[in-house]
């Protein structure tokens, strides 16, 4: 009992020991005194006659607590003694244990990103024999089938186990006490069972709720159901107005449902798709067609099979059109991840730059301190402490900062994954889902022994000899520092151009021109999918409202209306090929969309986009016949070529009437921000063919930012269950750059924590080898070396190896950049300014980290260096 | 045999002058020495352990006290047990003591 008690109090037993001893000596030393002596040589004479305290400690210790505890005591103290001197040395402690944490951080937060990215599988039950099915044309960004089409891909038996259609993400609103804009997607009622997902409140549709004309019903996303329904388990039977209209809860979908899109879906309609119309083609709709394999189906036979229902396809369109289309089937694994997974390994590579920099510098700290204390090694060893216990401490040392390291990591990493979910654009498959879980804990802990064991294993870093005593300073511990230096700056070059490249292109996608000025323009849109809106004329006479209302907003010098706005269009197209100018029939062969638009007369002067030729429509234009029409100047060149278009005519196939030109604009953008653009053809806003139900007004005044909140006031009078987004056009603009951004972001984050690390790391080892030279810098110094030539001999260690990793750094990022071309807009993947300016930066960077030691050698005193041993 | 006399003899140094009185370990070597008139001088190395071990083995047992100069010392003293240990060690030291001379052929 006393000596568990002694045992549990090991520190007092030591004090006791201690004061014991004190005791003694202090006794024996008055003893000494009496007898005539100094106090000062009694004492040591007490110490002499004493022997060696520390082994009476030892053996008193081993008597109370045991031979076999012992060891585990001996490592308990070990601990102690390792975590006394990591204090000692707090900067060498806390960098190793930044640098740990920052990489160990920034790899984990990343990996629970990357890892569903690319390598955990999609949430679906069924995801490794589901297919997106389709045509790829120019008309749209991914295959698609038409309505009629999929209602007959459908009897596809022989490769095919089944086959559902979804419609794109919509805008829809929710009218209730407080209305909401929210994402809708149609989704056929044999998706979910298709792709294996189950509700976890309610059901699916059921067939009937699909077929058309049913009464409206709805399955909430989990998102919704949680944030806009507390999480209500009795939700399902409960009613809503969905754009208007009763609509019936039938379902919650589980948390890890992700749309095929990918786009962040709310809730689920029935597609409700009138196949009987569809296939008659009295109404065409435009579908993403998704099917699972039979077990063991090929491609290339799914292919096979499909190859005849396209052929009947390819029948049903004009020859021009027949050109442009092919028969697309992917594997949704493929499909869903192509955004991403540019991105992603990009990401994955810049993480494990800095895991690898993060490393170097750590192992380099360590090698530098290993050798620093070669001595006090040496002299422990030759007091007697066992090989064991000195490897004990090595190890003890490295334990507590990685266990530091590791919190720290764990801790930033759940951090920046927040950040991620907050900043990073729609679009990345499971992000919302990504957290740091056991997967993540495990990972990150496997990545912290492999780095910590590398380290141990480093000659001269883990495992002290104690014979070698100070030569493990010699020149291959210095090589390999410098080597682990070159390695760092290689990484940091190469991560800090990527970096570059992608704010160059966040840079060049800022500077776009897309033909509007869009300064002091305030933008509101919203969706007329209200039953109120039924009619064209409810839809028109919203907006002869919604314009006389905001004309008459303080400061306003121009109002207009149109259903989208650069650089977008409301996804309306037509085939060049079906445009028939001055009554004669398009050039054979003729390919390519485009682009229809419908404003007010003051949209152009609204935006700033100059009328090139003619005027623009007058009230008098609306449901006139002929028709008035607005050319884009691209349009105009290839349908007229150098002539004047006004005053000519042209006629799409199927419209009902044909149009003069009465104008030409200048070209905007209208492909989104990189794509190449469209030709546009503008219609007015009228009430004579199909008013859109996309509404964007567009305000011209002096502070766009109250004009905004204004609008949304004006339009919640006229109608306050319709729910709008506002705000300036700049902010229309920043959403769609926000990928980019978040690359851009990213990448740099990570560069500043790789330029920091190799700065340390440059820093650390300069100052080590000042520190190991300073006997040979005071010789060269008292045999008349110049404070000049001695910084510039320092100087000229770092040269070389900062050369040749810049060099390295460049030629890797000149690799690199290659890879994710894609991500990169109007610039090169091999820059050469970009890389350059890097070049430089981090050469810079690197000489201010060797200023100090240069400057500490130049300025040493040699008598002092010399007198030091 | 050697290693467990030299022991024996120490503890019983120890015990016989912890007979007199609880007593501190320099007490212990002060007054050993004092006694034997400066042929016995304990090395404090030893003496130590040796306490500590007879402290374990229940024979003596310690307090800490305000010495006669007024600082705190960790007081030894016997237990019931030490009493008795003493006696025996006593007989048998008197026994070997005996034998060794006969056999030196001293007395």
């Amino acid at each position: 009992m006393n000596q568990w008690w002694a045992r549990l109090r090991g520190r007092d037993l030591d004090r006791e020991l201690r004061e014991e001893m004190q005791f003694h000596l202090e006794m024996r030393a008055a003893g000494y005194q009496q007898d005539g002596m100094t106090p000062r040589d009694s004492q040591a004479a007490a110490h002499k006659s004493f022997g060696s305290t520390s082994i009476i400690h030892e053996d008193a210790r081993r008597m109370h607590i045991g031979a076999a505890a012992s060891l585990l005591e001996t490592a308990g103290r070990e601990v102690a003694l390792a975590f006394r001197s990591l204090r000692r040395a707090p900067a060498f402690t806390v960098v190793s244990i930044l640098a740990l944490a920052l990489g160990l951080g920034g790899a984990a937060a990343v990996f629970s990103v990357v890892d569903r990215i690319l390598f955990r599988g999609l949430p679906y039950g069924n995801r490794d024999r589901l297919v997106s099915v389709g045509v790829r044309a120019p008309l749209a960004d991914h295959a698609f089938l038409l309505g009629g089409d999929y209602s007959e891909w459908k009897a596809e038996r022989a490769a095919l186990d089944g086959l559902t259609a979804t419609t794109d993400a919509f805008d829809c609103d929710l009218n209730e006490a407080n209305p909401v804009r929210l994402t809708c997607a149609g989704v056929a009622s044999t998706f979910l069972p298709l792709f294996g997902v189950d509700p976890i409140l309610g059901r699916n549709f059921r067939p009937e709720e699909d077929l058309p004309k049913a009464g409206a019903a709805v399955i909430l996303s989990n998102a919704v159901w949680r944030e806009r329904y507390g999480g209500d388990p009795q939700i399902a039977g409960h009613r809503v107005q969905l754009n208007g209209e009763p609509a019936l809860i039938v379902g919650v979908l589980p948390a890890s449902f992700e749309f095929p899109t990918l786009a962040q879906v709310d809730l689920l309609v029935p597609l409700q798709l009138d196949e009987a119309v569809e296939r008659k083609r009295q109404a065409v709709s435009m579908v993403n067609a998704f099917g699972r394999l039979r077990p063991g189906c090929s491609m290339a036979r799914a292919g096979a099979a499909l190859q005849p229902f396209y052929e009947n396809f390819l029948a049903t369109i004009t020859p021009s059109f027949r050109k442009e289309v092919r028969l697309e089937i992917t594997p949704l694994n493929d499909l869903m991840r192509r955004h991403a997974r540019t991105a992603g390994w990009a990401l994955l590579g810049a993480i494990v730059a800095v895991l690898l920099i993060a490393w170097s510098n750590i192992a380099n700290l360590w090698l530098a301190r290993a050798a620093s204390r070669a001595r006090e090694t040496a002299i422990r060893a030759a007091l007697g402490a066992g090989k064991m216990r000195l490897l004990i401490n090595r190890g003890a040392e490295l334990g507590l900062v990685a266990a530091f390291g590791w919190l720290g990591g764990l801790s930033l990493a759940a951090g920046l994954l927040a950040t991620f979910r907050k900043t990073a654009p729609a679009g990345i498959v499971g992000l919302r889902h990504a957290s740091i879980d056991l997967r993540i804990f495990f990972f990150s802990g496997l990545v912290l022994v492999v780095s910590i064991l590398a380290i141990a294993l480093l000659p001269g870093a883990g495992a002290p000899r104690a014979d070698s005593g100070g030569r493990i300073a010699g020149s291959r511990g210095m090589r390999l520092r410098n080597a682990l230096v070159t390695a760092q700056l290689a990484i940091s070059v190469l991560l800090l151009a990527s970096a570059g490249l992608l704010l160059h292109t966040l840079r060049e996608l800022g500077a776009v021109q897309f033909g509007v000025q869009t300064n002091g323009v305030a933008t509101a849109s919203a969706v007329l999918g209200n039953p109120r809106y039924h009619t064209i004329a409810d839809r028109y006479a919203f907006v002869q409202q919604l314009q006389n209302g905001l004309r008459r907003l303080p400061g306003v010098t121009a109002v207009a209306v149109a259903d989208e706005l650069p650089p977008l269009t409301a996804g309306i197209g037509i085939m060049f090929g079906s445009l028939s100018a001055d009554g004669r029939p398009p050039a054979p062969g003729a390919a390519g969309t485009v682009n229809l638009r419908h404003i007010t007369p003051e949209y152009f002067r609204a935006l700033g986009i100059p009328l090139m030729r003619g005027r623009t429509f007058i009230p008098a234009d609306e449901n006139s016949a002929p028709g008035s029409v607005i050319l884009s100047d691209r349009l105009a060149r290839r349908l007229f070529g150098t002539d004047d278009a006004v005053g000519h005519s042209i006629k799409p196939n199927g419209f009902p009437k044909t149009y003069n030109v009465i104008g030409v604009a200048a070209d905007v953008k209208n492909a989104g921000l990189t794509a190449e653009d469209a030709p546009e053809i503008y219609f007015p806003y009228d009430n004579s063919r199909s008013a859109p139900r996309f509404v964007s007004a567009v305000v011209r005044g002096a502070h766009p930012a109250v004009l905004a909140r204004l609008m949304a006031d004006e339009i919640r009078a006229i109608d306050p269950t319709l729910p709008v987004v506002v705000g300036p056009y700049g902010d229309r603009i920043a959403r769609l750059n926000q990928r980019a951004r978040f690359n851009a972001a990213l990448l740099s984050f990570f560069a500043g924590i790789g330029i920091l690390l190799a700065a340390l790391g440059v820093y650390g080892v300069l100052a080590f080898l000042v520190s190991l030279r300073m006997r040979e810098i005071g010789v060269r110094m008292a045999l008349g070396a110049t404070r000049g030539r001695i910084a510039g001999w320092i100087l000229s260690c770092v040269m070389r190896w900062t050369a040749a990793g810049l060099a390295l750094g460049a030629a890797g990022a000149f690799a690199a950049a290659r890879q994710f071309r894609s991500m990169l807009y109007g610039v090169g993947p091999a820059d050469p300014w970009t890389i350059a300016f890097v070049v430089i930066l981090l050469a810079l960077t690197s000489a201010l980290a060797a200023y100090v030691p240069a400057r500490r050698a130049a300025t040493l005193d040699p008598s002092a260096t010399l007198r030091h041993e | 045999m050697a290693q467990a006399t030299a022991q024996n003899t120490l503890d019983l140094l120890i015990l016989k002058t912890l007979a007199r009185g609880p007593n501190h370990g320099f007490g212990v070597t002060v007054h050993i020495q004092t006694v034997s008139s400066g042929l016995l001088r304990i090395e404090e190395g030893s003496l130590y352990p040796a306490l500590h071990r007879l402290e374990r083995e229940k024979i003596v047992s310690s307090e800490w006290k305000v010495s006669e100069n007024g600082r705190r010392a960790r007081y030894y003293k016997l237990t019931p047990a030490g009493r008795k240990k003493l006696e025996e060690h006593t007989t048998q030291w008197a026994s070997l003591s005996a034998g060794v001379q006969k056999v030196l052929g001293v007395a």
